[in-house]
C-alpha cells in the first residue's frame, strides 16, 4: 500500500514515516504544504492519508475536504497537536477517519493504522 | 501569587503560577518520553530577575487570549544534534535546517500539550518560531513574570522558560 504523509515539518515527515516503516508500510509520499498533498493525492494512486492540521499553502482541513471532494473514501488521519472539541469536530464532518494527536509514539501511531491496514 | 485569567466575571478562575508552572514541567516530560524515548529530569526552577540564560536553539512560541506569554525551550546545541540522530540516524556537526525543525517540533508540542492540559477554554496559541545562534539570550519584558525550569538529560542540559503577563491593573 502507498501512505501519503503530509506535514510542513520535515522532521515530523521522517518520524511518521519511520513509524510506517516499523508496521511494514515502505511504500510512501510526501507532502510539505496542503497543495503539495492535494496535487500528490491527484496525481498517484495512494491508500491511506496521513496529514498534519496547521500547513502552508491548505490546511489539513482543506486536503480532507478535497479529497472526499473526489468521492474517496481512503482513510484520512489527522496528525496534530490541535485536540479542542471544535476542531475534532470539524475534521470528522469534513470526512476525517481518526485523529492522532502529538505528542505519540510509534506505537500510538501503529494502533491508528491497524484500525484501517492490514499488512 | 495568583494570575487572574482575562475571561468574563461568571467565569472567571485564579490560577497560581505554579499550577501553570506544573503543567509546562509535565507536558514537556510527555513530549520527550514520547517523541524521543528520553527520561528527563526537572533540576532547577527558578525566577527571571537575576538570572540570564545562554543557549544555542530556542523555540518560542507565543500564547494569547485567557491566558498571555511565551513559551521558549532553549536547548544547547550538543543536545539537539543527538535528538536529531535518534530520528534520522546520523548526527549533525552544526545547526542544521533539521535541528531547527525539531526544535520548532518539541516547541509546538510543549506547548500545545500544555494549552489542553490546563483544560482552560480561550487559549490561542501562536506560531513557533527558532531562533539559532551560538550563546543566543532571550529576554523578556521586565513586567513579566517569569519561570525557569532546568531540565538535564543524558544528551544535554535544556531550559523551558515561561513568561506570563500580568493582568491588567494587577
Amino acid at each position: 500500500m502507498k501512505v501519503l504523509v503530509a506535514d510542513d515539518s520535515g522532521v515530523m515527515r521522517k518520524i511518521i514515516i519511520r513509524a510506517l516503516n516499523s508496521v511494514g508500510v515502505t511504500d510512501t509520499l510526501e507532502a510539505a504544504n496542503g497543495q503539495e498533498a492535494i496535487d500528490a493525492f491527484k496525481a498517484n494512486p495512494v491508500d491511506m492519508i496521513l496529514t498534519d492540521w496547521n500547513m502552508p499553502e491548505k490546511s489539513g482541513l482543506d486536503v480532507v475536504l478535497e479529497v472526499r471532494a473526489t468521492g474517496s473514501e481512503i482513510p484520512i488521519i489527522m496528525v496534530t497537536t490541535e485536540a479542542q472539541k471544535s476542531q475534532v469536530i470539524a475534521a470528522i464532518q469534513a470526512g476525517v477517519s481518526d485523529y492522532l494527536t502529538k505528542p505519540f509514539d510509534s506505537d500510538d501511531l501503529r494502533a491508528k493504522i491497524d484500525k484501517f491496514v492490514a499488512v | 501569587m495568583t494570575v487572574a485569567l482575562a475571561t468574563a466575571p461568571s467565569e472567571s478562575k485564579t490560577h497560581s503560577y505554579d499550577s501553570f508552572t506544573e503543567t509546562f514541567a509535565s507536558c514537556t516530560k510527555k513530549v520527550f518520553s514520547t517523541m524521543l524515548g528520553w527520561d528527563i529530569v526537572l533540576a532547577e526552577r527558578a525566577k527571571r530577575l537575576g538570572f540570564l540564560s545562554k543557549y544555542d536553539v530556542s523555540g518560542i512560541i507565543g500564547f494569547s487570549g485567557a491566558v498571555r506569554g511565551t513559551l521558549v525551550v532553549s536547548c544547547a546545541a550538543e543536545m539537539t544534534y543527538t535528538a536529531v540522530e535518534s530520528f534520522l540516524g546520523s548526527k549533525p556537526t552544526e545547526i542544521t535546517d533539521d535541528v531547527v525543525d525539531l526544535v520548532g517540533e518539541l516547541t509546538n508540542m510543549i506547548g500545545g500539550s500544555s494549552k489542553d492540559r490546563l483544560g482552560i477554554s480561550g487559549i490561542e496559541l501562536g506560531l513557533p518560531a527558532v531562533v539559532s545562534g551560538i550563546g543566543h539570550r532571550v529576554s523578556f519584558q521586565p513586567s513579566a513574570h517569569v519561570e525557569i525550569l532546568h531540565f538535564v538529560c543524558d544528551a544535554g542540559p535544556f531550559t523551558i522558560e515561561i513568561g506570563f503577563s500580568k493582568p491588567n491593573g494587577k
